[in-house]
């Protein structure tokens, strides 16, 4: 439901807090990351920025349309097996007989990897989407996972263009934590423009009342099917940088268990705005790192405590599993950056008004 | 014709597994509109149980895994599903992945990953030979308990007070609460005879292989989704049929799909989901009144 928030107008330009003070945040955990020195927090640090891109592009499709998508990895796994095919180096590639000619003998840049790898998301998307698009609630949920099925296996069976079950060994390790940084601030613009734009707010009237919508002459079909080309696309591009650092790409690298990691972070700091995307991947990759300390054992207080592989996994479940109970709208409530700020001054405002 | 019958024996007992995933599955979908997808956990819970009381007499086992992988769905209920009950689909879908990711987790940190070899009973192994047919002695037996445990549930669902309440919870759930009948113990017997069904269900798929590891619930989860699709959500009797048919069709492709493309046989099933969302989406058996409002 609308509330009477949105209603009272505010200036334009104090909308763009949210972009702006989104890009500021990622860019901290650019700047920690980058001067740390500790190459564990460098790569938590880019971990962070990949999984931002890609729950802001899952956001684009979720948050305006108001639909959950159970099979974004797939676009993440399409995205990141193009850019590892493309980026390989010829020897390590050769015996993928599957692959045209030029992909196999030549080895392309980054920014090739990542654009090619956005693109051809963004196709599976536009097939998938023309049949996908036209289901709502529960059965779009569950054609969303047969998606994800579909695309696993069959990355996972054509063992000539992908190595098959197995991995593809020796992915050059180019994402740095500008690379990541610079990708996610464009998801974040990307994301705003869309959902400020009139596409975006029609997709969210037709979320608060598709039958309203619908007689408003909101045309809900081609929208909801934009945003998902759209949410492909920026996914697409997190599943080239999530390929280029993990240097071993094997299908069940982007299979279910990214698929739950994307959405608790999603749903953790709320599925309704862009700051909800990025307030959950920043407050669930925090929380995994701190508890991933505990993994390999340390010493409180003088007290050993041994060694528990996993924990960060129960701890994010967890997490999911109390904020759906306690907060399901999320940490941020379904509220964008500028609003919560804004919401913040105006009760301070009222309060030096009172007191004088 | 041996081919066939063989083939036949063959398909009944992997339908008849999945019939009991499915039927479990419809059950907690028509009282609560809940996609289970930490039934598999149960499945896997099951296996670790067998594991753990390896040594003991085999019908002990099982009655230990029906009976934990029962209570392990209450629990279920009581500590997520309840509390959220009447939220949209999609988000109860999102909790049973969190529980699912959450016992997968503990799983690992405590038994690891690796896989572990279970003991299976004589009667469990090795085939028998009827008439010329050989049969594996696993297949004869998952037969037989599927049909026991079938038989059962719907004996519970018919007979018994409570199983008409989850009856008509399922058909109307308003009007059931209009004339006074208390969701709680109409939920704790859907999940209890849903969870049951999963550690029967749990005893024979994992004889097939003798292993267990902390994943091993989700492949039969997501089969069973496509067969709950086919069959029809809202429908007890359509998702078992759904189950047994998905039995024949999966072994059926995999007969009669060409070299090349046989491998791909999970990516058709799972297309075929799509497509019958789009063109079908009550399912093959509807129930009236429990249509997905599209």
């Amino acid at each position: 439901m609308l509330e009477a928030r949105s209603v009272h107008r505010r200036p334009v330009w104090a909308a763009l807090t949210t972009p702006v003070g989104l890009i500021a945040v990622l860019g901290v955990v650019f700047v920690v990351s980058t001067l740390a020195g500790s190459v564990a927090v460098r790569n938590a640090g880019v971990s962070l920025l990949i999984y931002s891109v890609i729950v802001i592009g899952l956001y684009t499709f979720a948050g305006p349309s108001g639909i959950m998508s159970f099979g974004h990895a797939s676009f993440m796994a399409v995205g990141a097996y193009t850019a590892a095919l493309l980026t390989l180096a010829a020897t390590s590639k050769s015996r993928l007989t599957g692959l045209p000619d030029f992909l196999r003998e030549n080895q392309f840049t980054l920014e090739t990897a990542v654009l090619a790898g956005a693109v051809v998301a963004a196709l599976l998307a536009l097939i998938a989407g023309t049949v996908l698009m036209r289901l709502s609630g529960l059965a779009s949920g569950i054609a969303t996972l047969a998606l994800l099925v579909v695309v696993h296996v069959v990355i996972a069976q054509s063992g000539a263009i992908t190595a098959g079950p197995g991995s593809l060994v020796g992915v050059p390790v180019w994402t740095t934590p500008g690379v990541a940084w610079a990708c996610a601030a464009v998801a974040v613009v990307v994301a705003f423009v869309f959902q400020q734009s009139s596409a975006g707010l029609k997709l969210k009237a037709s979320r608060e009342d598709q039958l309203v919508a619908r007689a408003s002459g909101v045309r809900i079909y081609r929208l909801r099917l934009l945003a998902f080309v759209l949410s492909a696309l920026i996914v697409g591009a997190g599943g080239a940088l999530f390929a280029l650092k993990i240097s071993v790409l094997s299908p069940g690298a982007v299979y279910l268990d990214v698929t739950f990691m994307m959405i608790a972070m999603l749903v953790v700091g709320g599925m309704r705005s862009l700051t909800g995307a990025v307030v959950g991947v920043v407050v669930v990759s925090v929380v995994g790192e701190l508890v991933r300390q505990f993994e390999s054992g340390i010493e409180i207080a003088g007290i050993a405590v041994p060694a528990i592989p996993g924990l960060s996994q129960v701890a994010i479940a967890l997490l999911l599993l109390i904020s759906l109970v306690l907060r399901p709208k999320g940490l941020t409530g379904g509220r964008e950056l500028h609003e919560i700020v804004g919401r913040v001054m105006g009760a301070r405002k009222k309060r030096s008004v009172s007191d004088g | 014709m041996q081919d066939f019958l063989q083939f036949a024996v063959n398909a009944l007992a992997m339908g008849g597994t999945y019939a009991l995933v499915t039927l479990g599955l419809a059950l907690l979908f028509s009282v609560m509109r809940l996609i289970n997808f930490a039934y598999g956990v149960l499945i896997t819970a099951g296996g670790y149980i067998m594991l753990l009381t390896t040594g003991m007499p085999w019908i002990l086992q099982a009655a230990l895994i029906i009976v934990g992988a029962a209570l392990l769905s209450v629990l279920m209920e009581r500590v997520a599903f309840g509390p959220i009950r009447g939220a949209d689909g999609n988000t109860l879908l999102i909790t049973s992945f969190a529980i699912s990711y959450l016992v997968q987790s503990v799983l690992f940190t405590t038994v690891g990953s690796r896989p572990r070899a279970l003991v299976m009973p004589d009667f469990l192994t090795g085939s028998l030979s009827l008439g010329g047919v050989s049969i594996d002695r696993a297949d004869a037996a998952t037969i037989v308990a599927v049909a026991l445990a079938l038989a059962a549930t719907s004996a519970i669902l018919k007979w018994t007070t409570v199983g008409l309440r989850v009856r008509a919870v399922a058909e109307d759930f308003t009007m059931t609460q209009l004339i006074g009948v208390k969701p709680g113990p109409v939920l704790a017997l859907s999940f209890a005879l849903s969870g049951a069904l999963a550690g029967v269900a749990s005893l024979f798929y994992l004889a097939k292989g003798a292993l267990v590891t902390p994943t091993i619930g989700n492949e039969l989860i997501l089969i069973a989704f496509v067969a709950i699709v086919i069959g029809g959500m809202g429908s007890l009797l359509g998702a078992t049929l759904g189950g047994l048919l998905l039995g024949f069709l999966s072994s059926g492709l995999q007969a009669v799909l060409p070299l090349g493309v046989v491998q791909y046989r999970d990516a058709i099933l799972f297309g075929l989901v799509i497509v019958m969302l789009l063109v079908r989406p009550q399912g093959l058996v509807a129930l009236k009144g429990n249509k997905e409002r599209v």
